[in-house]
Protein backbone atom coordinates (compact mmCIF):
# COMPACT_ATOMS: atom_id res chain seq x y z
CA UNK A 1 0.00 0.00 0.00
CA UNK A 2 0.76 4.06 -0.65
CA UNK A 3 1.54 5.85 2.49
CA UNK A 4 0.86 9.66 3.10
CA UNK A 5 4.16 10.47 1.77
CA UNK A 6 3.37 9.51 -1.65
CA UNK A 7 -0.52 11.13 -1.57
CA UNK A 8 0.33 14.10 -3.92
CA UNK A 9 2.06 11.60 -6.40
CA UNK A 10 -0.53 11.87 -9.59
CA UNK A 11 -0.14 10.61 -12.58
CA UNK A 12 -1.94 11.05 -16.38
CA UNK A 13 -5.32 8.78 -16.34
CA UNK A 14 -3.93 7.79 -19.96
CA UNK A 15 -0.15 6.84 -19.03
CA UNK A 16 -1.48 4.81 -16.31
CA UNK A 17 -3.81 3.34 -18.02
CA UNK A 18 -1.47 2.99 -20.57
CA UNK A 19 0.96 1.14 -18.94
CA UNK A 20 -1.23 -1.29 -17.05
CA UNK A 21 -2.66 -2.74 -20.41
CA UNK A 22 1.16 -3.45 -21.18
CA UNK A 23 1.66 -5.65 -18.82
CA UNK A 24 -2.05 -7.35 -18.28
CA UNK A 25 -2.06 -7.71 -22.84
CA UNK A 26 0.19 -10.71 -22.79
CA UNK A 27 -2.56 -12.25 -20.11
CA UNK A 28 -5.95 -11.37 -20.70
CA UNK A 29 -5.52 -10.23 -24.98
CA UNK A 30 -5.05 -6.43 -25.36
CA UNK A 31 -9.00 -5.54 -26.21
CA UNK A 32 -9.78 -7.09 -22.78
CA UNK A 33 -7.01 -5.51 -20.98
CA UNK A 34 -8.04 -2.53 -22.40
CA UNK A 35 -11.79 -2.73 -21.53
CA UNK A 36 -11.17 -4.33 -18.19
CA UNK A 37 -9.46 -1.67 -17.14
CA UNK A 38 -11.37 0.85 -18.51
CA UNK A 39 -14.78 -0.61 -17.14
CA UNK A 40 -13.01 -0.73 -13.58
CA UNK A 41 -12.13 2.81 -14.20
CA UNK A 42 -15.50 4.05 -14.68
CA UNK A 43 -16.24 1.52 -11.44
CA UNK A 44 -14.30 3.20 -9.51
CA UNK A 45 -15.24 6.68 -10.49
CA UNK A 46 -11.72 7.74 -11.97
CA UNK A 47 -12.55 9.79 -14.85
CA UNK A 48 -10.80 12.62 -14.60
CA UNK A 49 -7.38 13.33 -16.45
CA UNK A 50 -5.12 12.51 -13.57
CA UNK A 51 -4.82 9.64 -11.23
CA UNK A 52 -3.89 10.03 -7.60
CA UNK A 53 -2.16 7.13 -5.76
CA UNK A 54 -5.15 5.78 -3.96
CA UNK A 55 -7.03 5.54 -7.32
CA UNK A 56 -4.05 3.90 -9.05
CA UNK A 57 -4.39 1.23 -5.76
CA UNK A 58 -8.09 1.12 -6.27
CA UNK A 59 -7.29 0.20 -10.13
CA UNK A 60 -4.79 -2.45 -9.95
CA UNK A 61 -6.37 -4.61 -6.78
CA UNK A 62 -9.48 -4.55 -8.52
CA UNK A 63 -7.78 -5.82 -11.74
CA UNK A 64 -5.80 -8.17 -9.71
CA UNK A 65 -8.73 -9.54 -7.96
CA UNK A 66 -10.43 -10.26 -11.05
CA UNK A 67 -7.33 -11.76 -12.85
CA UNK A 68 -6.49 -13.91 -9.74
CA UNK A 69 -9.77 -16.20 -10.90
CA UNK A 70 -8.03 -16.95 -14.00
CA UNK A 71 -4.33 -17.35 -12.81
CA UNK A 72 -4.38 -17.46 -9.12
CA UNK A 73 -3.41 -14.95 -6.46
CA UNK A 74 -0.15 -16.09 -6.23
CA UNK A 75 0.93 -15.16 -10.26
CA UNK A 76 -1.64 -12.10 -9.97
CA UNK A 77 0.61 -10.94 -7.04
CA UNK A 78 3.47 -11.62 -9.36
CA UNK A 79 1.74 -9.42 -12.21
CA UNK A 80 1.17 -6.60 -9.74
CA UNK A 81 4.35 -6.53 -9.16
CA UNK A 82 5.26 -5.92 -12.81
CA UNK A 83 2.31 -3.16 -13.03
CA UNK A 84 3.70 -1.33 -9.56
CA UNK A 85 7.38 -1.62 -12.06
CA UNK A 86 6.22 -0.55 -14.79
CA UNK A 87 4.67 2.62 -13.25
CA UNK A 88 7.45 2.75 -10.90
CA UNK A 89 9.64 3.90 -13.93
CA UNK A 90 6.64 6.58 -14.64
CA UNK A 91 7.67 7.93 -11.41
CA UNK A 92 4.60 6.08 -9.22
CA UNK A 93 6.89 4.63 -5.79
CA UNK A 94 6.29 0.76 -5.30
CA UNK B 1 11.66 -31.91 -26.57
CA UNK B 2 8.54 -30.41 -24.01
CA UNK B 3 6.33 -32.96 -22.90
CA UNK B 4 3.51 -31.06 -24.89
CA UNK B 5 5.50 -31.68 -28.27
CA UNK B 6 5.62 -35.60 -27.47
CA UNK B 7 2.09 -35.98 -26.87
CA UNK B 8 1.31 -33.67 -30.43
CA UNK B 9 3.78 -35.82 -32.31
CA UNK B 10 2.53 -39.19 -31.09
CA UNK B 11 -1.40 -38.06 -31.28
CA UNK B 12 -1.39 -36.43 -34.84
CA UNK B 13 0.13 -39.81 -36.78
CA UNK B 14 -2.40 -41.65 -34.60
CA UNK B 15 -5.11 -39.40 -35.84
CA UNK B 16 -3.84 -39.11 -39.17
CA UNK B 17 -3.79 -43.00 -39.70
CA UNK B 18 -7.26 -43.60 -38.62
CA UNK B 19 -8.36 -40.54 -40.68
CA UNK B 20 -6.45 -42.29 -43.74
CA UNK B 21 -7.95 -45.87 -43.07
CA UNK B 22 -11.33 -44.37 -43.35
CA UNK B 23 -10.64 -42.92 -46.73
CA UNK B 24 -8.70 -45.30 -48.20
CA UNK B 25 -9.34 -48.80 -46.21
CA UNK B 26 -8.52 -50.35 -49.13
CA UNK B 27 -4.27 -49.69 -48.62
CA UNK B 28 -2.01 -52.47 -48.01
CA UNK B 29 -0.93 -50.39 -44.83
CA UNK B 30 -3.89 -51.41 -43.39
CA UNK B 31 -4.49 -54.96 -44.37
CA UNK B 32 -0.41 -56.05 -43.42
CA UNK B 33 0.87 -53.69 -41.16
CA UNK B 34 -1.71 -51.57 -39.64
CA UNK B 35 -4.66 -53.97 -39.53
CA UNK B 36 -7.34 -53.62 -37.42
CA UNK B 37 -6.30 -55.38 -34.46
CA UNK B 38 -3.55 -53.40 -34.06
CA UNK B 39 -5.15 -49.75 -34.85
CA UNK B 40 -7.37 -50.68 -32.08
CA UNK B 41 -4.75 -51.14 -29.93
CA UNK B 42 -3.04 -48.06 -30.95
CA UNK B 43 -6.24 -45.87 -30.90
CA UNK B 44 -7.28 -47.32 -27.25
CA UNK B 45 -3.73 -46.54 -25.44
CA UNK B 46 -3.67 -43.17 -27.37
CA UNK B 47 -7.25 -42.19 -25.97
CA UNK B 48 -5.89 -43.61 -22.82
CA UNK B 49 -2.62 -41.81 -22.59
CA UNK B 50 -4.03 -38.22 -23.67
CA UNK B 51 -7.60 -38.38 -20.84
CA UNK B 52 -4.88 -39.60 -18.41
CA UNK B 53 -2.93 -36.23 -19.13
CA UNK B 54 -5.99 -33.93 -19.02
CA UNK B 55 -7.04 -35.15 -15.84
CA UNK B 56 -3.44 -34.80 -13.98
CA UNK B 57 -3.45 -31.10 -15.47
CA UNK B 58 -6.97 -30.57 -14.04
CA UNK B 59 -6.72 -31.99 -10.94
CA UNK B 60 -3.14 -30.01 -10.60
CA UNK B 61 -4.99 -26.82 -11.72
CA UNK B 62 -7.46 -27.52 -9.13
CA UNK B 63 -4.93 -28.02 -6.67
CA UNK B 64 -3.32 -25.03 -7.35
CA UNK B 65 -5.90 -22.19 -6.95
CA UNK B 66 -6.91 -21.39 -3.26
CA UNK B 67 -9.79 -22.58 -1.65
CA UNK B 68 -11.58 -19.31 -1.99
CA UNK B 69 -10.93 -19.02 -5.52
CA UNK B 70 -13.99 -19.84 -7.68
CA UNK B 71 -12.65 -21.92 -10.89
CA UNK B 72 -11.14 -24.18 -8.14
CA UNK B 73 -14.41 -25.85 -7.74
CA UNK B 74 -15.16 -26.02 -11.53
CA UNK B 75 -11.90 -27.47 -12.03
CA UNK B 76 -12.17 -29.85 -9.81
CA UNK B 77 -15.53 -30.97 -11.08
CA UNK B 78 -13.60 -30.83 -14.51
CA UNK B 79 -11.13 -33.25 -13.34
CA UNK B 80 -12.48 -35.76 -12.39
CA UNK B 81 -15.04 -35.70 -15.15
CA UNK B 82 -11.94 -36.46 -17.22
CA UNK B 83 -10.91 -38.87 -14.51
CA UNK B 84 -14.43 -40.66 -15.26
CA UNK B 85 -13.86 -40.76 -19.12
CA UNK B 86 -10.18 -42.30 -18.39
CA UNK B 87 -11.68 -44.80 -16.51
CA UNK B 88 -14.07 -45.73 -19.20
CA UNK B 89 -11.53 -45.55 -21.43
CA UNK B 90 -9.59 -47.77 -19.46
CA UNK B 91 -12.08 -50.29 -19.38
CA UNK B 92 -12.69 -50.46 -23.21
CA UNK B 93 -9.08 -50.10 -23.57
CA UNK B 94 -8.78 -53.36 -21.86
CA UNK B 95 -11.04 -55.08 -24.36
CA UNK B 96 -8.91 -53.50 -26.85
CA UNK B 97 -5.31 -54.11 -26.51
CA UNK B 98 -6.05 -57.41 -24.75
CA UNK B 99 -8.91 -58.88 -26.93
CA UNK B 100 -8.93 -56.83 -29.86
CA UNK B 101 -12.63 -56.20 -29.55
CA UNK B 102 -14.74 -53.16 -28.83
CA UNK B 103 -17.63 -54.67 -27.22
CA UNK B 104 -20.54 -51.83 -27.08
CA UNK B 105 -22.27 -51.27 -24.61
CA UNK B 106 -19.89 -52.41 -21.49
CA UNK B 107 -19.19 -51.21 -18.20
CA UNK B 108 -17.59 -49.06 -19.58
CA UNK B 109 -20.16 -46.89 -20.78
CA UNK B 110 -21.43 -46.49 -17.26
CA UNK B 111 -18.06 -44.22 -16.47
CA UNK B 112 -18.42 -42.43 -19.93
CA UNK B 113 -22.06 -41.79 -18.48
CA UNK B 114 -21.15 -40.54 -15.30
CA UNK B 115 -18.57 -38.40 -16.34
CA UNK B 116 -20.77 -36.23 -18.48
CA UNK B 117 -23.05 -34.11 -15.20
CA UNK B 118 -19.58 -33.69 -13.89
CA UNK B 119 -18.32 -32.02 -16.98
CA UNK B 120 -21.22 -30.15 -17.43
CA UNK B 121 -21.71 -28.50 -14.17
CA UNK B 122 -18.03 -27.72 -14.46
CA UNK B 123 -18.57 -26.06 -17.22
CA UNK B 124 -21.66 -24.10 -16.20
CA UNK B 125 -18.88 -23.25 -12.70
CA UNK B 126 -16.38 -21.91 -14.96
CA UNK B 127 -18.79 -19.10 -16.48
CA UNK B 128 -20.14 -18.28 -13.31
CA UNK B 129 -16.53 -17.89 -11.69
CA UNK B 130 -15.45 -15.88 -14.99
CA UNK B 131 -18.86 -13.86 -15.03
CA UNK B 132 -18.08 -12.52 -11.37
CA UNK B 133 -14.06 -11.89 -12.20
CA UNK B 134 -15.79 -8.54 -13.06
CA UNK B 135 -14.55 -8.41 -16.76
CA UNK B 136 -16.49 -7.18 -19.02
CA UNK B 137 -17.44 -10.61 -20.29
CA UNK B 138 -21.33 -10.46 -20.71
CA UNK B 139 -23.71 -10.27 -18.28
CA UNK B 140 -25.50 -13.25 -16.48
CA UNK B 141 -29.22 -12.00 -19.20
CA UNK B 142 -27.34 -12.31 -22.21
CA UNK B 143 -25.23 -15.19 -21.64
CA UNK B 144 -29.06 -17.07 -20.46
CA UNK B 145 -30.24 -15.66 -23.54
CA UNK B 146 -27.42 -17.54 -25.40
CA UNK B 147 -27.65 -20.52 -23.68
CA UNK B 148 -31.60 -20.52 -24.26
CA UNK B 149 -31.20 -19.90 -28.32
CA UNK B 150 -28.62 -22.72 -28.47
CA UNK B 151 -30.72 -25.11 -26.06
CA UNK B 152 -33.67 -24.73 -28.64
CA UNK B 153 -31.72 -25.08 -31.43
CA UNK B 154 -29.72 -28.00 -30.52
CA UNK B 155 -33.03 -29.38 -29.48
CA UNK B 156 -34.60 -29.37 -32.77
CA UNK B 157 -31.23 -30.65 -34.11
CA UNK B 158 -31.33 -33.21 -31.60
CA UNK B 159 -34.82 -34.57 -32.14
CA UNK B 160 -34.02 -35.26 -35.72
CA UNK B 161 -30.99 -36.90 -35.15
CA UNK B 162 -32.33 -39.13 -32.16
CA UNK B 163 -35.53 -39.77 -33.29
CA UNK B 164 -34.35 -42.16 -36.21
CA UNK B 165 -32.07 -43.71 -33.79
CA UNK B 166 -34.18 -44.79 -31.30
CA UNK B 167 -36.55 -45.94 -33.94
CA UNK B 168 -33.77 -48.38 -34.92
CA UNK B 169 -33.42 -52.47 -34.87
CA UNK B 170 -30.79 -52.70 -32.26
CA UNK B 171 -31.04 -53.80 -28.69
CA UNK B 172 -32.93 -51.24 -26.37
CA UNK B 173 -29.62 -50.12 -24.10
CA UNK B 174 -27.77 -49.96 -27.66
CA UNK B 175 -30.35 -46.93 -28.53
CA UNK B 176 -30.73 -45.62 -25.29
CA UNK B 177 -26.50 -45.19 -25.51
CA UNK B 178 -26.02 -43.71 -29.23
CA UNK B 179 -28.94 -41.48 -28.41
CA UNK B 180 -27.76 -40.71 -24.88
CA UNK B 181 -24.31 -39.75 -25.65
CA UNK B 182 -25.45 -36.70 -28.29
CA UNK B 183 -28.62 -35.44 -25.85
CA UNK B 184 -25.55 -34.93 -23.51
CA UNK B 185 -23.36 -33.34 -25.30
CA UNK B 186 -26.06 -31.05 -26.48
CA UNK B 187 -26.63 -30.21 -22.67
CA UNK B 188 -22.80 -29.81 -22.83
CA UNK B 189 -22.24 -27.87 -25.95
CA UNK B 190 -24.80 -25.17 -24.36
CA UNK B 191 -22.53 -24.60 -21.21
CA UNK B 192 -19.42 -24.97 -23.55
CA UNK B 193 -20.69 -22.58 -26.46
CA UNK B 194 -21.09 -19.69 -23.45
CA UNK B 195 -17.86 -20.40 -21.98
CA UNK B 196 -16.13 -19.61 -25.88
CA UNK B 197 -18.22 -16.04 -25.66
CA UNK B 198 -16.25 -15.73 -22.91
CA UNK B 199 -12.83 -16.87 -23.41
CA UNK B 200 -13.49 -14.78 -27.00
CA UNK B 201 -12.99 -11.67 -25.14
CA UNK B 202 -9.67 -12.69 -24.04
CA UNK B 203 -8.00 -12.82 -27.61
CA UNK B 204 -4.24 -12.65 -28.05
CA UNK B 205 -3.60 -13.49 -24.17
CA UNK B 206 -2.38 -16.77 -22.53
CA UNK B 207 -6.21 -17.23 -21.33
CA UNK B 208 -7.70 -17.26 -24.47
CA UNK B 209 -4.98 -19.75 -25.49
CA UNK B 210 -5.82 -21.83 -22.68
CA UNK B 211 -9.13 -21.90 -23.28
CA UNK B 212 -9.37 -22.18 -27.42
CA UNK B 213 -7.55 -25.71 -26.83
CA UNK B 214 -9.89 -26.75 -23.80
CA UNK B 215 -12.90 -25.41 -25.80
CA UNK B 216 -12.10 -26.91 -29.73
CA UNK B 217 -10.96 -30.32 -27.63
CA UNK B 218 -14.47 -30.56 -26.17
CA UNK B 219 -16.59 -29.57 -29.19
CA UNK B 220 -14.78 -31.82 -31.22
CA UNK B 221 -15.68 -35.00 -28.48
CA UNK B 222 -19.04 -33.77 -28.69
CA UNK B 223 -18.50 -33.70 -32.69
CA UNK B 224 -17.20 -37.16 -31.83
CA UNK B 225 -20.63 -38.76 -30.15
CA UNK B 226 -22.72 -36.83 -32.81
CA UNK B 227 -21.03 -38.37 -35.94
CA UNK B 228 -21.47 -41.71 -34.47
CA UNK B 229 -25.10 -41.12 -33.44
CA UNK B 230 -25.37 -39.97 -37.56
CA UNK B 231 -23.14 -42.61 -38.89
CA UNK B 232 -25.41 -45.45 -36.89
CA UNK B 233 -28.76 -43.85 -38.51
CA UNK B 234 -26.75 -43.84 -41.70
CA UNK B 235 -25.72 -47.15 -41.35
CA UNK B 236 -22.05 -46.37 -42.14
CA UNK B 237 -20.10 -48.19 -39.50
CA UNK B 238 -17.20 -48.02 -41.76
CA UNK B 239 -16.51 -44.75 -41.30
CA UNK B 240 -15.75 -45.70 -37.29
CA UNK B 241 -12.32 -44.67 -38.14
CA UNK B 242 -12.97 -40.77 -38.81
CA UNK B 243 -14.58 -41.09 -35.18
CA UNK B 244 -11.54 -42.50 -33.25
CA UNK B 245 -10.09 -39.64 -34.89
CA UNK B 246 -12.29 -37.12 -33.58
CA UNK B 247 -11.49 -38.41 -30.78
CA UNK B 248 -7.85 -38.67 -30.52
CA UNK B 249 -7.43 -35.03 -31.67
CA UNK B 250 -10.17 -33.77 -29.10
CA UNK B 251 -8.88 -35.64 -26.28
CA UNK B 252 -5.29 -33.76 -27.34
CA UNK B 253 -6.78 -30.57 -28.08
CA UNK B 254 -8.55 -31.11 -24.14
CA UNK B 255 -4.69 -32.32 -22.89
CA UNK B 256 -3.08 -29.08 -24.02
CA UNK B 257 -5.78 -27.09 -22.41
CA UNK B 258 -5.35 -28.27 -19.26
CA UNK B 259 -1.59 -28.24 -19.69
CA UNK B 260 -1.49 -23.97 -21.02
CA UNK B 261 -4.00 -23.63 -17.83
CA UNK B 262 -1.22 -25.06 -15.46
CA UNK B 263 1.37 -22.84 -17.43
CA UNK B 264 -1.06 -20.13 -16.45
CA UNK B 265 -1.03 -20.68 -12.83
CA UNK B 266 2.88 -20.70 -12.30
Amino acid sequence: MLDSRVSLWRMERTVVVAEIVKVLSPYLGATMAEASTRTHCEKLGIVGQAMSADQTDALIGKLASGLAVFVGREKAAVVVQEIRKALGTQGMPS
Amino acid sequence: MTRRAILVLWAIPVAAAFTLKALAPGLSLFRDVLTDGVMLRIGGATKLLLLLVGWHFAARNAAALEADNPARRPWSFFAWGLLAFALGQAVLSFYQIVLGNSPYPSIGDAFFLCAYPLLITATFGFVRAYREAGYPVGSAREHAALALVMAVTFAVVGYQLLRPVMAMDSPLPERLLTAGYPALDFVWLVAILVLLRIAAGFRGGQVFRAWAFLLVGTVSQCAGDILYAYFAVLGQTGLDAIIDATYIVSYLFVALGTMGHNDLLK
